[in-house]
């Protein structure tokens, strides 16, 4: 008789995320188009203001990385939403499975793909420093902040990947709602908070909503930013767990 | 040891039940048939077996363990049908790769061998194959998994007739090789019930009959003759089919309990007694349809006569 065999949960989490790393290995293409989006969107919103100073004309541009910052979070938070579509979520049932390795090896993935978009947007300030002397090639630097040291970069690609974790626990929360046909739970709290704002408390909610980000992004220690950062995505992604966890796998 | 046994087992779908408080057991190292026409449940039970799906009520064991959610009974059980997607950037000697992974008895010589036999090159991607070819992919993976539980769900759908001839074998001589329990559905039981030692018949959702494919055959008889014959002879029995072949000749299927009596009576009377075919039992015993296809032409050539 064939002996029943005995799964170890690392070893299937293990499987099922480098099966998963290779078979979504498009999100890194679309990872880099993004980022190009991101510089060519900086580069195209840059400010730019004049003072004549009776014969001297001076001009200033100048030119932020945020707009890469921003579509990379936007990014992270499509990608995360589209792991809970159904396509995405049978491919690890359709060899061993259950609900708990299924969210752990997508936890892994989701980090692995926060560190790679938050090395890839602090990769694209220097990008776009770069494209900017070449476009710009008649306009003297004069700011700050042009040359990132080696340690900035490293920093800047920690904070930026904290960021892209923590949106892309959020996308995991509102798909897994979505797949569990919650859409109501999901609108529940944005109709909650435009109510409070509509009832006059409208500067009371805008302060909630302040503190609430202000307690992540007005953190000055990278330490403490960082724990904050996982403790919060960690109580998401959480969250999303406990909301998928007794969901039927339809495979239909 | 069981390998299967539920009691009770419901499972609805808003106002749909598709499985009626069904009860079975299924012992260890069996091929098992499920045969039932379309909408009887048969994906349903199976999804339930492999853990896919929760009952909504009753109870469910595989190997003595609750299937739902269930890593263990997950990692003894291997589910294939015609829906198993795969994304584009994965050939199929990754899909293997990866199955070697996660299946303990994972044959991979098996795996190569029978991918080559069927010109399927491993570099190729799930996703651009045929339907056909996707289907003969699957059904590899479920033969190569050496899963003690092996579920194929209609696993033949789009394949052609040489393939689906060569995977049968193939399944009964890998079973033979490597005995398991293996759950086949299908709607078309002439093709598949020289493989199969046990069948499972389901209609709307509740189990008509489970037994042995021998005693299956024996378990009806047809009738064929004179209509007023035929009528005397069923009398006070329970009719499974009917069917009318002249405007005085019959033929009728009715359980297998004629006695030596009715034997004679029969044979006087000039009524013929033959075998059924299980295959055509299975559609006798889960027809819904009144009458025969032939009533609707004859119904509508008289209403165009008037």
């Amino acid at each position: 008789m064939m002996y029943l065999a005995k799964p170890s949960l690392w070893r299937i989490v293990k499987a099922q995320y480098a099966f998963k790393l290779k078979a979504h290995i498009g999100v890194f293409a679309s990872l880099v188009a993004v980022n190009l989006l991101g510089i060519a969107l900086s580069l195209s919103f840059s400010s730019q203001f004049g003072i004549s100073m009776g014969q001297i004309w001076l001009s200033m541009r100048s030119i932020s990385n945020e707009a890469v910052l921003w579509v990379t979070v936007l990014w992270a938070f499509v990608v995360a939403v589209l792991l809970t579509t159904k396509d995405y979520s049978d491919l690890d049932f359709t060899f061993v499975s259950n609900c708990i390795s299924h969210n752990l090896s997508n936890a892994v993935l989701l980090i692995t793909w926060s560190i790679a978009a938050g090395t890839f947007a602090a990769l694209g300030a220097v990008l776009l420093r770069l494209v900017a002397f070449f476009v710009f090639p008649d306009d003297a630097i004069v700011a700050q902040n042009v040359f990132l040291a080696p340690l900035e970069l490293v920093v800047g690609a920690a904070v930026s990947s904290m960021y892209m974790l923590l949106a892309g626990c959020i996308g995991y929360l509102g798909g897994k709602l979505m797949q569990a046909g919650s859409l109501l739970a999901l609108l529940t709290p944005l109709f909650a908070l435009a109510f409070a704002m509509l009832g006059g408390g409208g500067e009371d909610v805008l302060r909630g909503v302040q503190s609430i980000t202000g307690f992540i992004m007005h953190e000055t220690s990278l330490l403490l930013f960082v724990a904050k950062s996982l403790g919060t995505a960690g109580l998401i992604f959480g969250l999303a767990f406990l909301l998928s966890h007794d969901t039927e796998v339809k495979r239909q | 040891m069981k390998a299967i046994e539920c009691i009770g087992l419901n499972k609805v779908y808003g106002e749909n039940v598709a499985v009626d408080s069904l009860s079975l057991v299924v012992e260890h190292n069996k091929m098992t048939g499920i045969i039932g026409p379309n909408g009887a449940g048969k994906t349903t039970l199976l999804k339930l077996i492999a853990g896919f799906l929760k009952a909504t009520a009753g109870e469910m064991r595989v190997f003595g363990e609750a299937p739902f959610n269930n890593l263990r009974v997950s990692a003894n059980a291997i589910f294939i049908d015609d829906r198993m997607v795969f994304p584009s950037s994965l050939c199929l000697d990754d899909i293997c790769r990866m199955a070697a992974r996660v299946y303990a008895n994972w044959d991979h010589k098996l795996a190569r061998g029978l991918l080559d036999y069927f010109a399927l090159n491993p570099k190729l991607c799930h996703a651009h194959l045929s339907r056909g070819q996707k289907s003969t992919v699957n059904a590899i993976l479920g033969l190569a998994a050496h899963c003690p539980l092996t579920i194929f769900d209609e696993p033949t759908l789009g394949m052609d007739v040489g393939v689906r001839r060569d995977f049968y074998r193939a399944l009964l001589k890998d079973y033979m090789q490597h005995p398991r329990s293996i759950l086949f559905s299908s709607h078309m039981l002439l093709e598949v019930e020289d493989i199969l030692e046990d069948i499972v018949l389901l209609k709307d959702g509740y189990k008509v009959l489970h037994l042995p494919l021998p005693q299956l055959t024996e378990y009806a008889v047809g009738l064929a003759g004179n209509s007023d014959a035929l009528c005397a002879l069923t009398e006070n029995r329970e009719v499974l089919h009917t069917r009318q072949i002249s405007s005085c000749f019959s033929y009728v299927v009715i359980k297998n309990d004629l006695k030596r009596g009715d034997l004679q009576q029969a044979q006087l009377s000039g009524v013929d007694i033959t075998a059924v075919p299980a295959a055509d039992l299975c559609v006798y015993l889960t027809e819904q349809r009144k009458g025969g296809i032939d009533d609707v032409f004859s119904q509508t050539k008289s209403v165009a006569n008037r």
